[in-house]
């Protein structure tokens, strides 16, 4: 999971980095398809899923996860999009950054969470 | 059977000869191993249906040929997009990219600067990606459209039942009888795989809240986390359609009526409420406001509401193909929610399901506005997803042996595909756009000057709409009573009003094959209208022909002060 989770918070990098590719070329179109209709989805849906009894449920729970991977994906892109056209500040460049941003903040909270529980745990004990 | 009939129909669409295609659309060319494949994968449904032993990936697998099937097979036979509708809608994301933000002087398409979610999707996607057009993928828009729908209808049906065989049943009886046409490239069909994912995570947590055991404890309705990821699926619906989110309160209000649901339903219900209200008073303040005494005043009209959608052909003469399909599909209509009605009397089970509340729903909406016409077809695809689970509980009860009652089963299911056959196929005349309509809709649409006028009878005509920020379009079939008679009894004089609105800017008139096939479908105008004004305005010294092909001719109205067009 935690490879995911890693793999998660790079992929928007990614997308960002293959704007630097020539427009249309099928690496670049299937690299940011997959970021845009996968990428913050999969983050938010990890970061729903992070307690045991929810990653236990197993296969039951296998078409959830990918239910609210896509939806949440289109969901949260469609909403950065919205935000932008509306400010007038639409770019591609720009969208990719806040979607990296918020993917990689989404997939790395927990670890985030119990690095600062733990540096106030030993704190504590100290 | 599944390989024969995948086999079968990628063979069938071999030669199908879409320039014959005219009453009954694709029904007519299809050959008949098409049908035959169809049938094939139906019977081979039902035997794996009858097995209780059948996996959960055997079902999958039909399910994903039926959608092939239906939805993949125009987009593999046609060169263009296919529905005048999708085509408008690329022109809206074009339209958009190319002004980054608001469509200054968008007139009629001024809503879809209010409701931009779905264009917006879109154009980061173009954009991120590099490509020109949505073109290459929008044309398989309508398959892709109802892949992903396959995985909210699963959850949908998995919270409510256990047993495969019903759950997998609902889901291909929703494809069969999944007719109205509201998967293509649109926001209706974004929006509404949104809603389905809407409904199936609060049911999916109503089942996950009912089936916790609380001695003593306060059962959580929702997690925190998981409550926002619902409210920002609800904020892309409001942001993107103006019918959804109002299907969705609905829905969420119905729901919310038994005592037992409110703990889970109240929130999203409150956050969809609050969320709508909040865009229609800011992004959509100007749509609201012009529209309000309308909305306001068609709640009122319950009667006429209705009738606006059922009767629709009443004011036209359209074709008997056309009549008959109507009637199939009301048939088809009728049909199925008197079966969900059976099974709601007949299936005890399913009234403690949700079931019945979400079949209602989207019917109320029926009594409180028209939707130009369209909300019967609306009501109708969004009460589909719970009355195909009725239907499915009914045709294959849960815990019975099926063998003998399967041929029955499997007659029923391959008159439902029957009848969206006709309901889905049958207007594809229409619908259907050749590479030469296309390129002279393109030459009108971008050659011509910065504010020409572009007349075509029909709005079936793919991509008039592109670059509709520069040009002032009209459609006979729009214009009044009396000027539509006017053109009716002499095509010349009755153009002249229409002419008169270009002032001092030119004026284009396109003609195309899939306007002359919407004429004598939907008979607005009498079906050899487009000929007699074809025939009219070449043989007018006042209108030059300036570009001709097979399927399509453009003329330029020449006015007498100007002495050589251009």
């Amino acid at each position: 999971m935690n490879r995911l989770r890693w793999g998660v918070a790079v992929s928007g990098w990614v997308a960002v980095a293959a704007t630097a590719l020539p427009e249309g070329a099928p690496l670049r179109v299937a690299t940011m398809s997959a970021f845009l209709l996968i990428g913050p989805g999969l983050a938010a849906t990890l970061l729903l899923t992070r307690r045991p009894s929810d990653a236990e449920a197993g296969r039951r729970s296998r078409l959830e996860f990918t239910v609210l991977t896509v939806a949440l994906s289109i969901a949260f892109s469609t909403l950065v999009a919205e935000a932008l056209f509306l400010t007038k500040a639409s770019t591609p460049t720009r969208a990719l950054l806040i979607l990296a941003v918020l993917s990689s903040v989404l997939a790395l909270a927990p670890a985030l969470l119990r690095a600062r529980r733990n540096a106030h745990r030993t704190s504590v004990d100290d | 059977m599944l390989p024969t009939a995948v086999t079968v129909w990628v063979l069938s669409l071999r030669d199908v000869p879409l320039d014959r295609m005219w009453d009954f659309g694709l029904l007519k060319v299809l050959p008949g191993f098409f049908w035959v494949a169809l049938a094939l994968l139906t019977i081979g449904f039902c035997v794996a249906a009858a097995d209780r032993r059948t996996p959960p990936a055997c079902y999958l697998a039909y399910v994903l040929a039926l959608i092939s099937i239906l939805h993949a097979t125009p987009s593999l036979l046609y060169p263009e997009l296919r529905y005048a509708w999708g085509w408008k809608h690329v022109a809206v994301i074009d339209a958009m990219m190319r002004h980054n933000g608001e469509v200054p002087e968008a007139a009629g398409f001024a809503i879809y600067n209010q409701w931009p979610g779905f264009f917006q999707f879109n154009a980061v996607l173009l954009r991120a990606t590099g490509l020109q057009s949505p073109d290459a993928y929008a044309q398989w828009a309508q398959p892709l459209a109802n892949l992903l729908l396959l995985g909210p209808l699963l959850l949908i049906y998995r919270s409510i039942t256990d047993d495969r065989r019903l759950v997998w049943g609902a889901v291909w009886i929703y494809y069969s009888c999944s007719w109205v046409g509201q998967d293509y490239f649109a926001p209706q069909a974004f929006a509404f795989l949104l809603f389905a994912s809407v409904i199936a995570l609060v049911l999916k947590q109503q089942a996950a809240s009912a089936g916790l055991p609380s001695p003593g404890k306060r059962r959580l309705s929702w997690p925190p986390d998981r409550l926002f990821m619902v409210l920002v699926l609800e904020a892309a619906i409001v942001s993107s359609h103006q019918l959804t989110p109002m299907m969705l309160i609905s829905a969420l209000l119905l729901l919310s009526l038994p005592r037992r649901n409110r703990r889970v339903v109240l929130p999203p219900l409150i956050g969809a409420v609050a969320l709508t209200a909040a865009w229609n008073a800011t992004v959509a303040k100007q749509y609201m406001s012009e529209n309000l005494s309308d909305l306001v005043s068609a709640l009122s009209k319950p009667e006429a509401n209705i009738w606006s959608g059922v009767n629709r052909l009443a004011e036209a003469t359209p074709a008997a193909s056309q009549i008959m399909v109507s009637w199939i599909e009301r048939g088809m209509s009728v049909g199925v929610f008197l079966l969900a009605a059976l099974a709601f009397v007949v299936r005890r089970w399913t009234r403690r399901t949700p079931l019945p509340l979400l079949t209602i729903s989207p019917l109320l909406l029926v009594l409180a506005n028209a939707y130009g016409g369209e909300m019967v077809f609306r009501s109708y695809m969004f009460a589909l997803p719970a009355v195909a689970l009725l239907i499915a509980a009914l045709l294959l009860p849960p815990g019975k042996r099926l063998r003998m009652r399967m041929p029955v089963v499997c007659v029923v299911l391959l008159a439902m595909l029957g009848g969206l056959a006709f309901g889905y196929y049958s207007k594809e005349a229409m619908n259907y756009f050749s590479r030469q309509e296309a390129a002279a809709t393109r030459y009108v649409t971008t050659t011509t000057p910065t504010g020409s006028l572009l007349i075509s009878v029909t709005y079936a005509a793919p991509g008039l709409e592109m670059h509709y920020d520069r040009h002032e379009r009209t459609q006979v079939t729009e214009e009044s009573l009396s000027t539509r008679r006017m053109l009716m009894e002499n095509p010349l004089t009755g153009l002249e009003p229409l002419l008169r609105r270009a002032g001092k800017q030119p004026a284009y008139i396109l003609l195309n094959r899939a306007q002359r096939a919407d004429v004598h479908l939907n008979g607005e105008m009498p079906a050899d209208f487009v000929d007699r004004l074809e025939s009219a305005l070449s043989r007018a010294s006042d209108f030059k022909r300036v570009y001709a092909n097979p399927d399509a001719v453009v003329y330029r109205y020449v006015r007498p002060a100007e002495g050589s067009p251009g």
